[in-house]
C-alpha cells in the first residue's frame, strides 16, 4: 500500500508550520499529494449559548468578532501553506470549510491516507479552543492514522511504538508499517507491564511484524502507569515519534481507568501517530 | 465569502415583522389610553377617566379603576381575582420564558433571535395573547385593568429607570493601568461593591471592568479576578437600594419604601467582607505563579487612573433622588406636594438627555456605547410584564396555599430560579406569593405604600435570593455576561458556563448557606 493523499490541518498556530513541513517530507517520499484544510469550527466560533436578557447583542458582537478573527486566520494560513508547499514543488489543493471541525476532518479523511494536525491546536486560529481529546475523537471517527505534530518539525529517526495487544494498538502499529511514511533507523516496541498479559510474547508479536517490513527493531518492557512511563521513556531514549492506539474512554471509565492517548495528546512534546 | 454577502442581504431587507410590531404597539397604546374614553363601569357613560389618575405609575389605581376592580372581585367572589381558565392564561407567559431560554440555543433560531424586531414580535405576541385571554374570559374591563397595571404601572417606570441608568453610566469612563497587586485588585472590587447600589450593578460593572482588565493585562492568571468581580460588583454590591438591582426596583414600584433595602446592610457587608478577603488570599497565591518577567512588565507599564465624564456622577445622583423623592403615591418628603404622575420618569428622561448633551465626545465611543442592550430589554419586558398578569393574579389569590413558609425557603427558591432566569420576574412571583400570605399588619410586617402588607422576613429572603444568587451563573444577571464578554474580548480565557458554576459552587454556595444560617 502506498500513501497517496496526505491531509494537513491549516490551523494557524506554530504547530501548523511543523505539520506542513512534515507533510511535504512524507508526500515527497511517497509521491503523494497534499490536501490542506482550513475549517471554521462553527460550534466553537458561533456557539448557540445562553445569555441573560439584554446581553443578546453583546453575545452576537462577540460571535461576529470571533468569526472575523478566524476568517482572517484561515486566509493567512492558506496563503502560508500554499507558499510553503509551492516552494517544495509538491502537488496540492486547499479546502476552506465551515462546520463542525471533527466532522469536516473525518469527512476529508474518507479518501485520504493520513492526516497531519497540530498536536494541541487543530483549527483554533488563536481564537478558540478544541476539546482536549479532539484528535482522539477524529482518529476514532475516521479510522485513519492521525499524526499529531509537535513543534518544531524534526527528522523522524527513532520511533517508539507502544503495543499492548489491543486492536487499536495493533492498528496503529500496522498503519505505521504499511504507510511507509517515515524512514526510521531504529524502532523500539514497548509494552507497559501488567498482571494479565505476557509482555515478552506481546513484544515479539509486534516486533516480528515490523521486521517483515524490513525495519531494525528492538523491544522493551516498561513499568508503571502507561501515560507517564511512555513519556518518560520517550524522553530518556530521545524518541522522535511515538506510535500508539487511540482507545478512547469516555466519562466515568476515563476518570477511573484513564485514557492514555488523550493524556499523551495533552502532554507530549514529540509527534504522536495514533489510530483507533 | 458567501457568509458575509448573505448577511448584508438580510440586513438590507426590511424585517417583515416590523409592521406586525407596529400594529401590536398601536393596539397596546390604544389599550393603555382606553380609560380616557371608555367608562370602565359601563353604567354612567361620559365620565372620562383622566389619564393621570388611571395610569398612576406606582401601580395604584384611580377610583374608577378601583371601583371596577371591586366590581370584578364581586363577580368572582368565590375564586378571588383568579381569572377562569387561568391554566390557559398562563401559557403565553410560559411560552415567552421558554422562547427566551431556548431560541438562542437552537442553531436554526439563534440568528433569527438576534434581531430585536423578532424579539419584540414574540414578546408582543405573548402580551397581546394574554390581553385577548382576559378579554374573552373576563371581559374588556379585566383586559384594560391588566394592561394598565402592566404598562403604565410597571413597565414604563422600570424601563425608564434602566434606560436613564444605562445612558448616564455609559457616559463615564475610567482609564488607567495600575500595578496589579492583590490589594489593588481587591480595592477595585471593593469600590465596585460600594458604588453598585447607587449606580446599578450594570453601571458599576461597565465602569470598572475595563480599567481592572487593563491593570491586569500583563498578568496570566486573571480569571479568578473577573469571577470575583462578577460575584460582588455585578450582583451582591447592588443590594442596598432599589437603584442597585432591577428586582429591588420592582419591589419599590410595588410599594416597598425606598430606604427599606438599607436594612440588608448586614448581609451585604458580611458577604462583601468575606468574599473580598477570600479573593485577596486567592490572588496572593495566584500572583506568585506569575513569571518574574510578567511582573516586571506590569511594574513598568503604568498609567494613573483617570476619570472622564464625571458630570454624569451628578446626574446619577439625580436619578437616585428622583426615585427616592418623586413617588406619586405619597407627598414629597417635608411637603404636602404630590409629584404628578410620570414626573419621576420625566425627570429621569431629562437627566438621560442631559447626559447625552453634556458628555464629552469620545467617551461613549471608548465605552463602545450603543442602545442594543436596552432595546433588547425593553422589547422583551413588554411581553413579560403583560403576560405575567395571569400568573401573578393566581399567586395573589392562592400563593398562601403553596406551602412556602420560612424566609429560608423563599431565599433558596428565589435564588435558584434567579440563577437561571431573569431575577426581576422571579422576584415579582415570590413577592406576590409572600404578599398573599400576609393578611394584616403587625410586628415584623411591612405596610406597602400602595396598600397591602408583606412579612419583612420573607421580603428579606426574596430580596437576598434574587440579588445574591444572580451571581451563580453567567445567565443569572445581565452584567455577568457583559463582564465575561468584555474579558474575552481583551484576551482572558473565561471558563465555560459550567466551569464558571464550579467557582460559584465552591465559593458562593457556602457563603449563601452562611447567610441563611446567620440571618434567615
Amino acid at each position: 500500500m502506498a500513501l497517496k493523499r496526505v491531509i494537513v490541518a491549516l490551523g494557524g498556530s506554530e504547530y501548523m508550520d511543523a505539520a506542513v513541513s512534515e507533510a511535504c517530507h512524507i508526500a515527497a517520499r511517497n509521491g503523494a499529494e497534499i490536501l490542506g484544510i482550513a475549517v471554521m469550527d462553527e460550534t466553537l466560533v458561533d456557539p448557540a449559548e445562553p445569555s441573560p436578557m439584554g446581553t443578546g447583542s453583546a453575545a452576537a458582537d462577540l460571535r461576529a468578532e470571533r468569526r472575523e478573527k478566524v476568517e482572517t486566520g484561515m486566509s493567512e494560513s492558506i496563503a502560508r501553506f500554499e507558499s510553503m508547499v509551492g516552494a517544495a514543488g509538491i502537488p496540492h489543493r486547499t479546502q476552506r470549510l465551515v462546520g463542525d471541525a471533527q466532522e469536516a476532518l473525518t469527512d476529508a479523511l474518507r479518501l485520504a491516507d493520513l492526516a497531519i494536525v497540530g498536536i494541541r491546536h487543530a483549527f483554533d486560529y488563536g481564537t478558540i479552543a478544541h476539546p482536549d481529546d479532539f484528535l482522539g475523537r477524529v482518529a476514532r471517527a475516521s479510522g485513519r492514522p492521525i499524526l499529531a505534530m509537535s513543534s518544531p518539525a524534526r527528522q523522524i529517526d527513532r520511533v517508539l511504538v507502544a503495543y499492548d495487544g489491543s486492536t487499536a494498538s495493533a492498528n496503529a502499529l500496522r498503519a505505521f508499517a504499511v504507510l511507509n511514511g517515515f524512514g526510521p533507523s531504529v524502532i523500539r516496541v514497548v509494552h507497559c507491564h501488567d498482571e494479565e498479559s505476557d509482555s515478552e510474547t506481546l513484544l515479539e508479536e509486534g516486533m516480528s511484524y515490523l521486521r517483515l517490513h524490513g525495519h531494525t527493531v528492538e523491544g522493551m518492557v516498561l513499568d508503571g502507569d502507561p501515560s507517564t512511563a511512555l513519556l518518560e521513556h520517550a524522553e530518556a531514549w530521545t524518541a522522535d515519534m511515538l506510535v500508539m492506539g487511540a482507545v478512547g474512554r469516555r466519562g466515568l471509565s476515563r476518570l477511573l481507568l484513564g485514557d492514555t492517548a488523550s493524556s499523551m495528546l495533552q502532554q507530549s512534546e514529540i509527534p504522536l501517530l495514533i489510530r483507533s | 465569502m458567501t457568509d458575509e454577502t448573505s448577511h448584508h442581504a438580510t440586513s438590507a431587507q426590511p424585517n417583515r415583522l416590523w409592521y406586525a410590531n407596529l400594529i401590536g404597539l398601536i393596539v397596546l397604546g390604544l389599550l393603555v389610553l382606553a380609560p380616557l374614553v371608555v367608562d370602565l363601569q359601563g353604567e354612567n357613560p361620559a365620565t372620562p377617566v383622566e389619564l393621570e389618575a388611571a395610569a398612576a405609575p406606582d401601580g395604584s389605581m384611580s377610583t374608577e379603576l378601583a371601583d371596577a376592580v371591586a366590581e370584578v372581585d364581586k363577580s368572582h367572589d368565590d375564586h378571588h381575582d383568579v381569572p377562569p381558565y387561568w391554566q390557559i392564561g398562563t401559557i403565553p407567559f410560559v411560552l415567552l420564558l421558554l422562547s427566551i431560554a431556548v431560541l438562542p440555543l437552537l442553531r436554526k433560531t439563534m440568528h433569527w433571535w438576534e434581531d430585536n424586531t423578532n424579539r419584540l414580535a414574540v414578546a408582543l405576541g405573548a402580551g397581546l395573547l394574554t390581553m385577548l385571554f382576559y378579554l374573552v374570559v373576563d371581559g374588556p374591563t379585566a383586559a384594560l385593568l391588566a394592561t394598565e397595571h402592566a404598562i403604565p404601572g410597571e413597565y414604563v417606570p422600570f424601563i425608564m429607570l434602566l434606560f436613564s441608568l444605562y445612558v448616564i453610566s455609559g457616559g463615564i469612563s475610567i482609564t488607567g493601568d495600575l500595578k496589579a497587586t492583590p490589594t489593588v485588585n481587591a480595592t477595585f472590587i471593593l469600590v465596585g461593591t460600594l458604588i453598585a447600589s447607587f449606580i446599578g450593578t450594570t453601571g458599576a460593572s461597565m465602569l470598572l471592568i475595563r480599567p481592572l482588565l487593563e491593570t491586569n493585562r500583563e498578568r496570566k492568571h486573571v480569571v479568578h479576578t473577573v469571577v470575583f468581580f462578577i460575584f460582588l460588583v455585578s450582583n451582591i454590591g447592588g443590594t442596598l437600594l432599589p437603584i442597585g438591582d432591577p428586582p429591588l426596583f420592582l419591589g419599590y414600584l410595588r410599594g416597598v419604601p425606598f430606604d427599606w433595602t438599607l436594612i440588608l446592610w448586614k448581609e451585604w457587608a458580611l458577604l462583601g467582607g468575606l468574599l473580598i478577603s477570600v479573593y485577596w488570599i486567592w490572588d496572593q497565591i495566584m500572583v506568585k505563579r506569575e513569571t518574574t518577567l510578567d511582573i516586571l512588565r506590569d511594574d513598568a507599564i503604568r498609567r494613573p487612573l483617570r476619570m472622564s465624564g464625571s458630570i454624569n456622577i451628578l446626574l446619577l445622583l439625580g436619578v437616585v433622588f428622583a426615585v427616592a423623592l418623586l413617588d406619586p403615591s405619597k407627598p414629597i418628603p417635608g411637603t404636602d406636594i404630590h409629584a404628578f404622575p410620570f414626573c419621576r420618569e420625566l425627570v429621569m428622561l431629562g437627566l438621560a438627555g442631559a447626559s447625552l448633551a453634556v458628555t464629552p465626545k469620545g467617551i461613549r465611543e471608548s465605552n463602545r456605547f450603543n442602545y442594543h442592550a436596552i432595546i433588547e430589554v425593553a422589547a422583551l419586558f413588554i411581553g413579560i410584564f403583560l403576560s405575567m398578569q395571569v400568573p401573578l393574579a393566581v399567586l395573589k389569590a392562592n400563593g398562601a396555599d403553596l406551602g412556602l413558609e420560612s424566609p429560608s425557603q423563599f431565599f433558596w427558591l428565589t435564588g435558584i430560579l434567579s440563577s437561571f432566569l431573569d431575577n426581576a420576574p422571579t422576584y415579582l412571583v415570590f413577592f406576590q406569593t409572600a404578599e398573599s400570605m400576609t393578611l394584616e399588619g403587625g410586628e415584623g410586617i411591612l405596610q406597602l405604600q400602595g396598600g397591602g402588607f408583606i412579612r419583612e422576613d420573607l421580603l428579606t429572603g426574596i430580596s437576598l435570593g434574587a440579588v445574591f444568587m444572580g451571581a451563580n451563573t453567567y445567565i443569572g444577571n445581565g452584567p455577568n455576561f457583559m463582564v465575561k464578554s468584555i474579558a474575552e474580548q481583551s484576551g482572558v480565557r473565561m471558563p465555560s458556563f459550567f466551569g464558571y458554576m464550579i467557582y460559584s459552587m465552591l465559593v458562593l454556595l457556602p457563603a449563601m448557606v452562611l447567610v441563611d444560617w446567620l440571618f434567615l
